[in-house]
């Protein structure tokens, strides 16, 4: 089996999982230990300055000396925007510079803007960033933005939060087949068999928030994705049996009793 | 002297640093960053950084997010 690597470090789990939309930092820590994941994304944005030095940061409750923490871009229009957030991840996570590039073109379906994404790679790539990139399930555009040098490319199953699990697996499979990054379908899992298909085409990873965070029993859930994922990739390792349209018996055919001819 | 921080506009008696700034507001420099008028400041200058009239200051932190 492959080693499963991003910016030379080396991940036992294959699963990555977000932060948003759970009830507390709590319930978040121990989602994130059902899941198994050592990676976490977090998103940038304003301090509340209404908070008491008291009241706990996220990066108190996930920490960062035991996750790898990938913050996003998430809710950038443009390539600026994206630039300006990384800058601003860096700072905050004391010089880091491993970001997960998403550049939205819609609001209603969050689909990534293909264009404002490339620029903003090939931007933060040459400011020496190492991005892990937010994209549709084009295998070109795929493989473009590999070139420009992302660390790993992220096509989505469906629209972010959808739950529709994987919508192109052709193209997925494509994807896959050329890549020499680590492939991660980000975004739109609903529940573990879709995990499991992901890492049946043979991906690298699954990278998920809202199906956890949102499931009625988010622990739970977690520790389903994280068996989910394993399981998948293992099946992909091991090979599975080719698809006939009959029959083939497991049991043998002779010597048996009621059918002496 | 008038300042933004966050949106909300802040005045101030007299002219102070970005470092005492972050005292009266209660925030921990921990897993924090700050850009003045879309400029970062580094945490290492926060002490002699001078806030000029209508600095535009953003105090930004991760929280939860995909």
């Amino acid at each position: 089996m492959n080693k499963f690597i991003i910016n030379n470090k080396e991940y036992s789990s294959r699963l990555i999982v977000g932060t948003g939309k759970y009830k507390s930092f709590e319930e978040t820590r121990l989602a994130i230990e059902a899941s198994g994941a050592e990676m976490v994304t977090v998103a940038i944005r304003r301090m509340n300055l209404g908070q008491s030095k008291d009241s706990p940061n996220l990066l108190e409750f996930i920490d960062p000396k035991k996750y790898t923490i990938l913050p996003n871009t998430a809710g950038c229009y443009t390539a600026a925007d994206a630039v300006r957030t990384c800058n601003i991840a860096a700072e905050i996570l004391n010089g880091e510079k491993l970001v997960k590039l998403e550049v939205l073109g819609d609001e209603k379906t969050l689909y990534p803007n293909t264009l404002e994404t490339l620029k903003a790679a090939e931007i933060l790539v040459k400011d020496d960033f190492k991005v892990m990139v937010y994209t549709t399930d084009d295998p070109l555009v795929a493989k473009e933005l590999e070139n420009i040098g992302c660390v790993s490319v992220m096509p989505l199953a469906s629209p972010i939060g959808s739950g529709l699990g994987l919508q192109n697996k052709y193209n997925v499979l494509s994807i896959v087949e050329n890549a020499n990054v680590p492939i991660i379908v980000d975004a739109g899992v609903g529940t573990a068999s879709d995990a499991s298909i992901i890492m049946e085409l043979g991906c690298d990873g699954v990278l998920m928030n809202t199906a956890i965070a949102c499931a009625k029993n988010p622990i739970l859930m977690a520790s389903a994705m994280r068996k989910a994922v394993e399981a998948g990739y293992e099946a992909f390792s091991a090979g599975r049996i080719p698809k006939k349209r009959y029959a083939s018996a497991s049991s043998p055919i002779e010597d048996n009793i009621c059918n002496d001819e | 002297m008038e300042i933004t921080v966050n949106q909300k506009l802040l005045v101030l008696d007299e002219k102070i640093s970005l470092e005492r700034l972050l005292v009266e507001l209660s925030v921990s420099t921990n897993y924090m960053a700050i850009e003045v008028n879309e400029i970062i400041i580094p945490k290492s200058e926060y002490a002699k950084y001078l806030l000029k009239e209508n600095d535009i200051v953003e105090v930004i932190n991760a929280v939860g997010g995909g």
